[in-house]
């Protein structure tokens, strides 16, 4: 029997946060709710920590009550933890401490602190219950609710209504993700009659391997796969990330950055043995991640809202996690679903200093007018982070992205031929665009305009910034206080960019020879002894390694260099070339007009249908026309009865009687028959 | 066969209840002055619990008593645990009320810890003469509790309908042992039980003709103590009439023994009979859920509403009995592993939990109807209830939890309940039942959450006088509380326990 590592307590410490903030956040001032609200994510940390130190290195299930039975179906709160849980443990507190402590200083000019510190202790727990659950039924449990916490902070400026509306898009798109998901669910109760993890993958392990569309767990693993399109925003359910900007950037950095839409490639890399099985629902991983890597990539290029742009950003980052996965390289998947949460985390909180320090302006450009002599001299820690963090991003080498982007592509291209190398290219040209439009975004924002520079550079649409102030992420705009030049943040919102810069810096390193792979390769691999960490093709030499490396090295510094040309040397250059493309540019710059083509062919006509049919039609008419007609009908016969039961003993006994004999005379019959 | 010192030990609870409710008395007599009504209440509540304790030790000695007399299984065992639990509950919830309405206290915790003694008798009877004492002593110690607020002629017309109706039903249910003591020639359950299986084996059915209307009389008394349709018309007038507490404690302990003997006599003596008595439970069930909620809709009496609700509750659990009627045989015979047995078959656990769960929200409503009722139990009507959303928050929502579990709100330990019966019914294809349940709980919504919108949206009507705080009572419908709650939430504890 191992020892007990409590780990209940990492999820549990996060609920106590949220129910004490709960109660009595109301009471207590301000002090105290981001007291206890910061105080128990870090001890969840702490307790995160000791678990990790006192963990022996087996898989380790601890079972806790029952949650309920259902005929065959036993379903417990049993907790697991294993390589993947623990880093994905370590990851969420982690980050979370820090960027609870962050929203301290960010949050504070705000109202309804409390609440706003106890949706994000509710929301560590919903993420730590996801991450250690030891059966798909709980970890779907923590999949609702880090959606439930993700849509109400994306409201939390509820007065607002672009972050309600936010609020409700993410909440209905992921809906149809959760669709998808819960038919894998009933699928694999089905198949393996249970939910264990563990069971699970040990039925899973003994079938064969299978080839095309139809076989039973290709059918899971897509369904599966729908989910997680939603959780983490890949094509075609991206749609919600960029508008789930309207919330708090704390908010953004911690839930639509680091931890909660990655969840989906979680759920990929534990489902790993599913997905082995299934070399089409693979191809279709890759192909969507490729795709969503470099469709994310090139809107954010154009972008001018600096939050938007990260969040472009990270669906694309997240596109190459879904890429790894698609190669069963699920190790090298979640090193830069880690190596992510930390740099990306980084460019939202710096992004959110920015915004604190340029009293909620987002857009890039006006943060350049509104600066003079550029950002960087007003908020220099703000700057120095931002720069490691894009560098990290971008994949400049020896930052963290580097080492994981890079072996994501080594690994794609190890594991396709011929046409497949397709989706090799389309991610290599995604590092290029993501170096570009990082820089581009660093440089506009930090230094000052050079000479020459169009004042607003080249928008000719111009519609989209116009709001982007007005609907600021620094929360409700009226309490922000306008001072007269920008300002660098508090020490309580650098300390955690300080901390964030040193691991976006060295978080790569982790990974040193293979380390970091070898520890979770047991995690994707179902009977402990197998060796699930994948030799490299032999065509892989070393010589060929090295080239790729180059060739990464290369996109990533060529993506710098046209920053550096287009947005500090040759300023016209850009607005010259956007006017040689005007479709080309509009078509980029409207996001490819995605929003209004769902728009047009799905919302239009279902609020058509909703309206005229549903509403009016069915449920004003049939449900509640006849609800009254039966509502009616049942109050006068109550009304009926009750005249019956007219309170004198003889009718009550005549009542009696005659049921008795109801029941003698039929029981007779059946005698006498 | 000589009896040892284990047969006293398995009837230890109703040792324990029947010498405290005599101590009450004698003491009762003795005492004077402030002191009486106190230690009174003091002695009820240590002899419930040690009775409790009693009764959970049981576990560890599981078999007969008394030549046959007695069974201590593991149903007996848990309504044991069920019933105590709820005496203790309500010696708590009556406290105060009896001070404060100056009622002799002495004589109504004796005759609770009496009326604990028949049900105890009732649920772990084996032998038809037992079980019918058993009931006797449970119903003429209700008759008189019925009767506590002496002064009001409604609480004594509604003892007198009690007692003059009950009689009534007595006679159908002694009648019917009578048959069945014809038919078998024993009044030991699995005695009856062996007895008819063997004769219709034989194919001897000229002496098993009796059975039938055996079945039919006995379910006649029996249905009217659980309050099913068509027995059900008393039900309205007693417990509008009777204390509220009083109406708590017989709606729930006294029903939940009333159906175990159903079970008993049912699904142990009359197995091989069920596909005749299948359609009794059959049509109980619709006539009770049915009759129930309608008559509810339009109540402006809270006791009144809900007393036809527990007539359509009892309606629910009617449908888990017509389940186990299409699944007449146990894994394991009741006779031969004491403590698993009869809870193996489908619906029988289903029966369990709901009466469980029943009896925590119904016993907490009528808990809060005592308390908002004050002096003289003069505001029970809906409008008394409007605006107790402000005036009394705390007991507004828990008279919230206590409806909104009895309609089957999930996280409440009614929705689960109501689950599992609706699901035994369709795994047994009475889809037709399950669906008149079904549209039975949309019906009942109208009521349950009427008294909602009453508490929270609706301003207070005149004034009413101020609610005197009770400490015992808080923890008695705490309990109530927790209980509703936690089966709700966690049911795992409660269904693993009943699937061993």
């Amino acid at each position: 029997m191992p020892i007990n590592l409590h780990l209940w307590l990492v999820p549990g410490l996060c609920l106590a946060g949220f129910l004490l903030n709960l109660v009595f956040g109301r009471l207590w001032g301000k002090s105290i709710a981001g007291a206890v609200g910061v105080g128990f994510s870090g001890l969840a940390l702490l307790a995160a920590l000791w678990v990790a130190h006192r963990w022996s290195g087996a898989p380790y299930i601890e079972p806790h009550a029952t949650w309920f039975l259902a005929g065959p179906l036993r379903v417990s709160f049993g907790l697991f933890l294993d390589p993947l849980s623990l880093l994905m443990m370590l990851i969420v507190t982690g980050v979370g401490f820090l960027i609870h402590l962050y929203s301290l200083g960010y949050m504070s000019e705000e109202g309804g602190f409390y609440r706003y510190f106890s949706l994000l202790n509710l929301f560590l727990f919903f993420m730590l219950t996801l991450v250690l659950a030891g059966n798909y039924l709980l970890l779907f449990a923590g999949w609702e609710g880090v959606g439930f916490a993700s849509y109400i902070l994306i409201g939390f400026f509820f007065r607002r209504d672009a972050a309600a509306r936010a609020g409700i898009k993410a909440f209905v798109v992921n809906r149809i993700g959760d669709f998808g998901f819960l038919l894998g669910l009933f699928l694999i109760f089905a198949r393996f009659g249970s939910f264990n993890y563990q069971t699970v993958f040990a039925r899973a392990a003994t079938l064969p391997v299978e080839s095309g569309w139809h076989g039973p767990l290709t059918v899971i693993a897509l369904l599966l796969l729908v989910g997680a399109l939603g959780k983490s925003a890949q094509l075609p359910l991206y749609i919600w990330l960029p508008d789930a900007m309207e919330g708090p950037t704390p908010v953004s950095a911690l839930i639509h950055a680091a931890t909660m839409v990655t969840a989906g490639v979680y759920m990929i890399a534990r489902s790993a043995v599913i997905y082995d099985h299934s070399p089409a629902a693979r191809s279709l991983v890759l192909a969507i991640g490729a795709l969503t890597a470099i469709f994310a990539a090139s809107i954010g290029v154009l972008q001018r809202d600096i939050k938007r742009i990260l969040a472009y950003s990270t669906i694309s980052q997240i596109g190459y996690m879904f890429m790894a996965c698609g190669v069963a390289a699920y190790g090298a998947g979640v090193f830069h679903l880690m190596t992510h949460a930390f740099f990306k985390a980084l460019l939202f909180l710096g992004a959110g200093s920015v915004i604190h320090a340029m009293h909620g302006e987002q857009d890039i450009f006006r943060i350049r007018s509104l600066a003079p002599g550029g950002l960087k001299r007003y908020a220099p820690i703000t700057f120095w982070t931002f720069v490691i963090a894009t560098c990290a991003i971008s994949g400049i080498p020896g930052f963290s992205g580097y080492f994981s982007k890079d072996l994501i592509l080594e690994r794609v291209f190890a594991a396709t031929s011929g046409a497949g190398r397709i989706w090799w290219a389309l991610g290599l040209v995604a590092a290029f665009l993501t170096a570009f439009y990082m820089f581009r975004a660093l440089f506009v924002t930090f230094f000052p305009a050079p000479a020459g520079a169009p004042e607003s550079a080249a928008h000719p649409t111009g519609q989209e910034p116009a709001g982007a102030a007005a609907a600021g992420g620094h929360g409700n705009p009226e309490n922000a206080p306008r001072h007269a030049l920008p300002h660098e943040s508090p020490a309580v919102m650098t300390i955690p960019l300080l901390g964030l810069a040193v691991l976006a810096a060295l978080g790569g390193y982790l990974n040193w020879g293979d380390r970091l792979l070898h520890f979770l390769a047991p995690a994707f691999s179902p009977t402990p002894n197998a060796v699930a960490y994948r030799p490299l093709p032999p065509f892989l030499t070393a010589g060929v390694q090295h080239a790729l490396m180059a060739l990464t090295i290369a996109v990533a510094l060529g993506g710098l260099l046209l920053a550096w040309v287009l947005y500090r040397r040759r300023p016209r250059a850009a607005a010259q070339w956007a006017e040689a493309v005007p479709g080309l540019y509009r078509l980029v710059f409207n996001k490819y007009w995605v929003d209004e083509f769902f728009d047009a062919v799905l919302i239009t006509p279902l609020r058509a249908i909703s309206h005229w049919v549903l509403w009016r039609g069915v449920d004003d008419g049939l449900i509640a026309g006849s609800l009254r007609g039966i509502g009616g009908g049942l109050l006068k016969t109550s009304d009926g009865l009750r005249r019956q039961i007219s309170g004198s003993l003889r009718s009550y006994a005549a009542w009696i009687a005659a049921g008795a004999c109801a029941a003698v005379i039929y029981m007779g019959w059946l005698t006498l028959r | 066969m000589p009896t040892s010192l284990m047969d006293y030990l398995r009837i230890l609870p109703e040792i324990i209840l029947t010498v405290f409710g005599a101590l009450i008395l004698l003491v009762e007599g003795a005492a004077r002055g402030g002191s009486r009504g106190r230690i009174a209440g003091a002695l009820a509540f240590i002899g419930s619990l040690l009775a409790l304790a009693a009764g959970i030790s049981l576990i560890r000695y599981p078999g007969t008593a008394f030549a046959g007399m007695v069974r201590v299984d593991s149903v007996s065992i848990y309504f044991h645990i069920l019933i105590l639990a709820t005496v203790a509950v309500v010696t708590l919830l009556a406290m105060d009320f009896l001070r404060t309405d100056g009622h002799p206290r002495g004589e109504f915790y004796a005759l609770l810890l009496f009326a604990a003694v028949g049900m105890g008798f009732m649920v772990s009877s084996d032998n038809l003469i037992l079980t019918f004492i058993g009931l006797e002593i449970s119903s003429i110690s209700s008759y008189v509790l019925c009767a506590y607020r002496r002064h009001a002629p409604k609480s004594t017309e509604a003892a007198l309908k009690y007692l003059l109706l009950g009689s009534f039903a007595t006679a159908f249910f002694l009648y019917g042992i009578t048959l069945l003591y014809g038919a078998s020639g024993s009044v030991s359950l699995p005695a009856i039980g062996q007895s008819l299986a063997g004769k219709m084996a034989a194919g001897g059915l000229a002496l098993g003709s009796l059975i039938p209307l055996a079945a039919a009389l006995i379910f006649v008394g029996l249905g009217f103590k659980v309050s099913a349709a068509p027995f059900q018309v008393w039900t309205p007038d007693v417990y509008e009439g009777a204390p509220a507490l009083v109406t708590g404690f017989i709606s729930t302990a006294a029903k939940a023994a009333a159906f175990v003997i159903l079970l008993r006599v049912f699904y142990v003596a009359l197995r091989g009979y069920s596909q005749q008595w299948f359609w009794l439970m059959w049509v109980a069930a619709i006539l009770s859920m049915t009759l129930g909620n309608i008559g509810a809709l339009r109540q402006t009496s809270l006791k009144r509403m809900l007393a036809y609700s527990s007539v359509a509750q009892a309606g629910y659990i009617l449908v888990a009995f017509a389940v186990i009627a299409q699944n007449p045989a146990p894994r394991v015979l009741p006779g031969h592993a004491p403590v698993s047995g009869i809870l193996a078959g489908p619906g029988v656990g289903a029966i369990l939990f709901y009466l469980t769960v029943y009896t925590a929200m119904n016993l907490g409503a009528f808990a809060v109807i005592a308390r908002v009722a004050n002096r003289g139990e003069r505001f029970t009507s809906l409008s008394d209830f409007a605006g107790l959303g402000k005036r009394h928050p705390g007991l507004a929502l828990a008279m919230t939890l206590f409806l909104l579990s009895l309609l089957g709100v999930p996280f409440t330990g009614g929705f689960l309940a109501k689950l599992y019966i609706f699901q035994s019914a369709f795994q047994a294809h009475l889809i037709g039942l399950a669906i008149v349940a079904l549209v039975n709980t949309v019906i009942a919504a109208w009521y349950y959450l009427r008294v909602v919108v009453y508490m929270y949206m609706r301003p207070p009507e005149g004034e009413l006088p101020p609610i005197a705080s009770s400490p015992a009572w808080t923890l008695g419908a705490a309990c109530c509380a927790v209980v509703v709650l936690w089966l709700g939430i966690l049911p795992g504890h409660l269904l693993h326990w009943l699937a061993k």
